[in-house]
């Protein structure tokens, strides 16, 4: 019983982690790919926010790791408006068809 | 005792009654606790560091992408390539192949001028051009021409359209032999000079039923500083004008849909709001447009000179046209008259 206890306790505090680490991740992505102008593949990027997005709403039930959770859930839901808006902006500006 | 000495004791006594109660060790939970403070504080310092350069790019392209009808951007990029093709005479952009690189606040806008000589269009440089917000610097301009204008336009002389009002200088004589000494399989681009102002339609009368065989590309259009060759304050003005495209290039406002001579008088309007910026990418250190739109709205539009292609010896007539004050050579390719 104890150790379920413990066990629980524990794996509680894993969403809210797992959701600001992944954020994190995806900004430093962003950043490196930005600052040295490499073209990567858009998939990891968008993977780090899904993460960060939905480990980050569970988190947010687990009393252990709210602060983790909303910051990467308040990161990840950024890096998704951020990714709306600057394709909007870029199909935009010297817009070729 | 002072108090910091109290706070401590106190702590001291709270942790001695707490081991004493339960049977877990104050330290350890101390400990644990001051790490994750430490951890949340390096996860949190490092989040808001991270989003300093995507909060940057997200304010950059809002600025960009904002503003006027079509953006900042656009509107720089639209005034960059019509200053080109109303004030380099026989020189376009083509639109499709203009690129743009957003960075901090900043734009670097990259593209290719061509020219038409003969049949076929030439690419005849490059320009570079960096933005501060919407401000340009001078651009960094990069010509493949046997004979580039000069890129500081000289004061009191005309460069290479005369207008009737003023004297033809004597080294335009020359540009008669150079057209005579020209090898018959070649195209000329050449700057015709007209004896007088004309309408543009009257540019038919030059080459009627097409003799001499020959192609207009741009007209250079009267609007009365040209005759002084400086503006009001005395700087020098290069001249301006219009294209006539048979196959317009993509999305050139001179598409032919409306008569380019309106569209001229639009890109002028236009231009008149962003003049500063208009300004800085044309060769000439003032377009004195306010003072030329004023002149073109009474006097309508009205044209003095023109650039104009063709085979060498079909340029060779122009020395006797009536209407040919003077000629100055261009470009010289190989034959593609087709």
């Amino acid at each position: 019983m104890e150790l379920a206890m413990k066990i629980k306790s524990k794996v509680a505090g894993i969403p809210g982690l797992v959701s600001i680490i992944s954020a994190l991740l995806g900004l430093a992505y962003f950043n490196v790919e930005y600052l040295t102008k490499m073209n990567t593949s858009i998939s990891p990027y968008v993977f780090f926010i899904m993460a960060s997005v939905f480990s980050g709403i569970v988190g947010l039930f687990s009393k252990k790791s709210r602060l983790y959770a909303i910051w990467g859930l308040g990161i990840g839901i950024f890096l998704v408006v951020h990714l709306i808006l600057m394709i909007f902006f870029s199909i935009n500006i010297n817009y070729k068809p | 005792m002072s108090d910091d000495q109290n706070y401590w004791k106190m702590i001291d006594r709270s942790k001695k009654q707490f081991d004493e109660n339960t049977n877990i060790d104050s330290n350890k939970i101390l400990k644990k606790s001051r790490h994750k403070a430490l951890t949340t504080n390096i996860l949190i310092s490092l989040a808001v560091l991270l989003m300093i350069v995507p909060t940057l790019t997200l304010l950059t392209y809002f600025y960009y992408g904002s503003g006027g009808h079509d953006g900042r951007a656009n509107t720089q990029i639209k005034v960059a390539s019509d200053v080109i093709e109303v004030t380099e005479p026989n020189m376009f952009v083509k639109r499709m192949e203009l690129e743009e690189t957003i960075d901090f606040f900043s734009m670097d806008l990259n593209f290719d001028v061509y020219k038409r000589i003969g049949k076929e269009e030439y690419r005849v440089g490059e320009y570079d051009i960096d933005y501060m917000l919407d401000q340009p610097a001078f651009p960094n301009r990069t010509f493949f021409l046997d004979r580039p204008h000069p890129e500081i336009p000289p004061r009191d002389e005309p460069s290479y359209f005369i207008h009737p009002a003023l004297h033809v200088p004597y080294e335009f004589k020359k540009e008669w032999e150079i057209v005579q000494n020209v090898p018959d399989g070649t195209v000329v681009e050449a700057y015709i000079s007209f004896s007088n102002p004309m309408k543009p339609d009257d540019i038919r009368d030059i080459n009627p039923g097409r003799d001499p065989d020959i192609d207009f590309l741009w007209l250079a259009v009267d609007t009365g500083v040209e005759r002084k060759v400086v503006d009001d304050q005395g700087l020098p003005v290069t001249p301006i004008g219009y294209p006539i495209y048979k196959d317009p290039p993509t999305w050139t406002p001179f598409d032919n849909r409306q008569d380019n001579s309106e569209v001229f008088k639009e890109i002028l309007n236009h231009l008149e709001i962003h003049e500063e910026q208009a300004t800085k990418i044309a060769r000439a250190k003032t377009l004195a447009l306010e003072e030329r739109i004023d002149y073109i709205q009474e006097n309508g539009v009205n044209i003095y000179g023109a650039v104009v292609t063709g085979p060498a010896s079909e340029i060779r007539k122009l020395q006797d046209n009536e209407y040919v004050r003077s000629l100055k050579v261009g470009e010289v390719k190989l034959w593609n008259w087709r």
